[in-house]
């Protein structure tokens, strides 16, 4: 077979694929030597341009094109065989290049009818956001300040406007996390570095290979103290079912100094879980389940089951205490309702005995009953205490015994007089003012207003008839009296007109006090010139308002009386035996514990735990015991649980628990890589503290018609 | 530096490259740095270091490395922006409509690239196989000189032999197949199917020929597989110029989109 295409100068012509126009006449072989020029135009005039040898003309055509032709160039010059015009076609080169135009016009055009569109920030949307933001989708400037529409105005915007920091703002509209929602774990500076200074667990085995690695290549991102922007962790746009929340066990060990491979290898030892502070009830399980439990007397009441008592909260996750009535009032009703107490109630108003000797003639206080021998109680002098005056008589009568007067002592006697004085007042405002009167004089104390309910709490409903009928013998012209006084010794206190009902005589009880209240209430003995205070039971709002109120003594305008109140409502065996149960923490904020732990929704701890989830897998014998082993805890001494409740001892981080720390190898058992997850978020929240719902703040009026208000 | 020897050499380079990039991201990913950012902007600067190697094509009297160093350089640097790109999507298909056309834009240039690489190393011995090696641009001059020999063959065998056997053959069947290219699919597949048939139908005309018209048959039946070698080249070096139809193109819409994209997510990061 004869070749198709011969190469050489002289068989072939030279091929320029790279140039933009090709001669139209080469795909049938009819290609001239002239070619087209850059613009597309055919140059061809004749097959040669003759050559000039001396006088003569030459025909040069190529040897490819038939060599010179036998006519041979015109006497002028010319070749003799002209060629028609051709319509040049482009090279493949150049449809390729009109192709990269075409492309890149596309391309130029699409974009900015994109950006110029309203609807250009769903072209430009990275992707759908996670359902929960869904909502916003929208409306970009939502989360990105200041980027309004159209897109295009993106590209010019100003960089420093939208760095993810100022974006955390955004989220913190809807998202609260507390005082400083972007400092790591969303803790105040420097909390952090004191919990890491004070984490006393020890990590063991090697550090995990990728942390290795990238504490070789980059510090981390985020210094200590440096605020973190919320799209460092959470990546939006990747979808409505996107995990905003999944980040890796490296990452979150990135900024730790303790860095450990799993939970099964290397992370520290339970050293206070879940037990960081002692109970909020006082509670010893093993001197109820080996001693009280076990007495005849009890054994039927007694739970037989950890459920009895305990139940989880509505959300599964903690187990929680079943309310007093179901697993406690069986046994101390009694002892709190004071039937199988040592005292019926507790004194609230008395009047003392008084050396009537003595506090005569310069130092009279008028009538005062031979027969009163009331001990002076502490919520009589808390009230006293309301005025100053007789905060100082208080004071200088400290230790003295008012039967016996020194009459020598003119301070004493003359503060005794103002004692007198002071009593009787109070007993004339209370039976003039009521309730009022009471509430009035705690403000003071409390230096603050009480609530409705903290109101409701200390008067216990205490009627003017108690006051009226227990003073009325003891002070048949009180009236008369004290405002007699007041004329002479201007207290701006109690400048209070005299009630024409107290001269009234009052009716005759001819049942008992004392039995009047057997549900609780008040009452007076009678001839004791006293109110007493029977409590109404557990949940009794007299004792635990009184409590509430004196528990933080420091805050009150009188610290030494409202603590000696205090004491007098929680010593052992007090009425009511109150503190018997609920202990007393005494931190940055002191409380009197009236519930057992609660979970609180707001409240979001290091650790979390769903017990509703490991309950099908507890051992069918062991069940609670397969995590809460219970530790032999001596019933008494130092080392014994109800140590950390002596009197005194109101620190709650101080205590012995009736149970073990959870080993954590009961949990790496089913939580390891190759079975149950075992990532740090399975246990550990990132956001620490008390984060409040952020709730719309909507006008009432702004649901009326037409109303302004919106 | 043989071919091994270079094969080798960059497939270690694009390892140990790819590695270490592999590592810098996972290390600042790790850190919970923005990441993004980082391969983003190198992913740019690989691809406009990928579009330098058209512009050197176009720039043949600079002294920069042989063309086929760069062709190298070109492959692997090419390959390393797949993992790059996978590094700075997360290895996860975009869901927003722009970035999805851009990711979508990417894969297309890099598939077309590797389609480009597979062929232009597949290709060029099967041309030797069969059939002339022909410069491209020369095909469709040398296919109209195969066709004017033919039908002079055809004037020659109605003259010789008074018959129109040949040339109603050559009316009917021959006419369309010299005219242009054929049976294009066939060829790029390496399927001869076609071209056995037309020649078992030319041959099965013989025993209606006579001696004259049989050498004149048989110098026709050497020009339809002179035109089917010229088709198959035709074809074939065709494709080896026509994926750069993809991949040109492709690439400059990509850059600028990207150059939109990178902006935008340097603002808002």
């Amino acid at each position: 077979m004869s070749r198709l295409q011969e190469f050489g100068f002289e068989k072939s012509r030279y091929e320029r694929p790279n140039q933009k126009w090709v001669c139209g006449r080469a795909r049938d072989g009819q290609c001239c030597l002239a070619g087209p020029d850059e613009k597309g135009n055919c140059t061809a005039t004749a097959e040669c341009r003759p050559l000039r040898k001396g006088d003569r003309w030459f025909c040069s055509r190529p040897a490819f094109m038939g060599g010179p032709c036998p006519d041979g160039p015109l006497s002028d010059g010319r070749c003799c065989r002209e060629i028609p015009k051709c319509s040049p076609v482009r090279s493949l080169r150049s449809w390729r290049g009109l192709t990269v135009l075409l492309a890149v016009a596309i391309t130029l055009a699409a974009l900015l009818v994109a950006l110029g569109s309203k609807r250009g920030n769903q072209v430009f949307s990275p992707g759908p956001l996670s359902f929960a933001h869904r909502s916003v989708s929208n409306n970009c400037s939502e989360c990105h300040a200041g980027l309004e529409k159209p897109a295009a105005r993106w590209l010019l915007a100003d960089a420093s406007l939208h760095s993810a920091h100022d974006n955390s703002q955004s989220c913190l509209k809807c998202h609260n996390l507390g005082d400083a929602p972007l400092q790591p774990h969303a803790l105040p500076p420097g909390r952090l570095k004191t919990l890491a200074r004070t984490t006393s667990g020890t990590t063991s085995g090697d550090r995990p290979g990728g942390l290795v690695l990238a504490s070789f290549i980059a510090k981390p991102g985020h210094p200590a103290g440096q605020d973190i922007a919320c799209a460092t962790c959470h990546r939006e746009h990747r979808g409505e079912e996107a995990n905003l929340k999944k980040i890796t066990n490296d990452q979150c060990q990135s900024c730790h100094s303790k860095q450990f491979a799993s939970l099964a290898v290397g992370h520290p030892a339970f050293t206070d879980y879940p037990f960081a502070r002692r109970t909020r009830i006082i509670f010893d399980h093993g001197t109820h389940l080996r001693g009280h439990f076990a007495e005849a007397a009890v054994a039927k009441l007694a739970p037989k089951l950890c459920v009895d008592c305990h139940q989880s909260d509505l959300r599964g996750g903690m187990m929680v205490v079943k309310p007093y009535e179901t697993i406690c009032a069986a046994c101390h009703d009694d002892q709190i309702k004071s039937k199988a107490a040592v005292k019926p109630g507790i004194a609230f108003l008395g009047l003392p005995r008084l050396d009537d000797r003595n506090l005569a003639g310069e130092y009279a206080i008028g009538e005062w009953p031979e027969d009163a021998d009331q001990p002076l109680t502490p919520f009589l002098r808390l009230l006293l205490a309301a005025d100053p005056d007789l905060r100082a008589a208080l004071d200088r009568l400290q230790g003295a015994d008012l039967a016996n007067l020194p009459k020598t002592d003119p301070a004493k006697l003359k503060a005794a007089q103002q004692l007198a004085w002071g009593i009787k007042a109070l007993i004339f405002d209370l039976g003039l003012r009521g309730q009022e009167e009471l509430i009035r004089r705690i403000n003071i104390i409390a230096g603050r207003t009480l609530a409705d309910q903290e109101k409701e709490g200390v008067v216990a409903f205490l009627g003017v008839d108690v006051v009226r009928d227990t003073f009325r013998g003891a002070f048949p012209n009180l009236s008369k009296e004290v405002l007699d006084y007041r004329n002479n010794h201007k207290s701006a206190a109690t400048q209070l007109v005299p009630s024409p009902e107290l001269a009234k005589p009052g009716p005759v009880k001819p049942v008992s006090p004392d039995n009047w209240v057997s549900q609780g209430g008040w009452y007076s003995p009678e001839g004791s010139f006293a109110i007493f205070y029977h409590p109404r039971g557990h949940h009794d709002r007299f004792l635990s308002s009184w409590m509430n109120l004196t528990v933080d003594a420091g805050r009150t305008t009188d610290p030494a009386r409202s603590l000696a109140l205090f004491k007098e409502l929680t010593v052992p065996k007090a009425v009511g035996y109150c503190a018997k149960c609920h202990s007393i923490d005494e931190s940055t904020v002191s409380q009197v514990n009236w519930l057992a732990f609660r979970p609180d929704p707001a409240v979001h701890g290091f650790n979390r735990f769903s017990h509703s989830a490991h309950m099908s897998l507890l051992d069918p014998r062991e069940g609670c015991l397969t995590c809460h082993s219970m530790t032999e805890a001596p019933a008494q001494g130092k080392d014994s649980y109800a140590s950390a409740f002596a009197t005194g001892q109101h620190d709650p981080a101080q205590f012995i628990s009736n149970f073990r720390t959870i080993d954590k190898a009961v949990c790496a058992n089913c939580h390891r890589p190759t079975m149950v997850r075992d990532d740090c978020l399975l246990c550990h929240n990132y956001h620490i503290g008390r984060f409040k719902r952020v709730m719309a703040h909507t006008a009432m009026g702004a649901a009326l018609p037409n109303s302004p208000v919106k | 530096m043989n071919f091994t020897t270079r094969r080798r050499l960059g497939c270690f380079l694009f390892a140990a490259t790819a590695g270490l990039a592999w590592v810098l991201d996972f290390s600042l990913r790790v850190r919970l740095r923005r990441v993004e950012l980082l391969t983003g902007l190198t992913l740019m600067v690989v691809i406009l270091l990928l579009t330098l190697f058209n512009a050197r094509k176009k720039l043949p009297f600079l002294p920069l490395l042989r063309a086929s160093t760069w062709m190298q350089i070109h492959i692997y640097v090419g390959l390393f922006s797949c993992v790059l790109f996978g590094l700075h999507t997360g290895w996860r298909i975009p869901r927003g409509a722009f970035e999805f056309a851009l990711a979508l834009l990417f894969y297309l240039v890099s598939a077309s690239g590797v389609v480009g690489l597979a062929i232009s190393r597949w290709l060029p011995s099967r041309l030797t196989v069969q059939g002339e090696n022909v410069i491209f641009e020369r095909i469709p001059a040398l296919r109209a000189a195969v066709r004017r020999e033919v039908e002079e063959m055809v004037v020659e065998s109605v003259a010789k032999s008074q018959s129109s056997t040949i040339a109603d053959f050559y009316e009917a069947r021959l006419r369309n197949y010299f005219s242009r290219q054929r049976f294009l699919v066939y060829h790029l597949v390496g399927y001869g199917k076609p071209r056995h048939e037309l020649l078992s139908e030319a041959q099965s005309l013989d025993r209606y020929l006579n001696a004259d018209e049989r050498g004149i048959l048989g110098r026709i039946v050497e020009k339809i597989q002179a035109k089917d070698d010229l088709d198959l080249q035709a074809a074939r070096q065709g494709l080896l110029k026509g994926w750069l139809f993809v991949h040109i193109p492709l690439t400059y819409s990509m850059i600028l989109m990207a150059l939109v994209h990178g902006i935008l997510g340097w603002k808002l990061s």
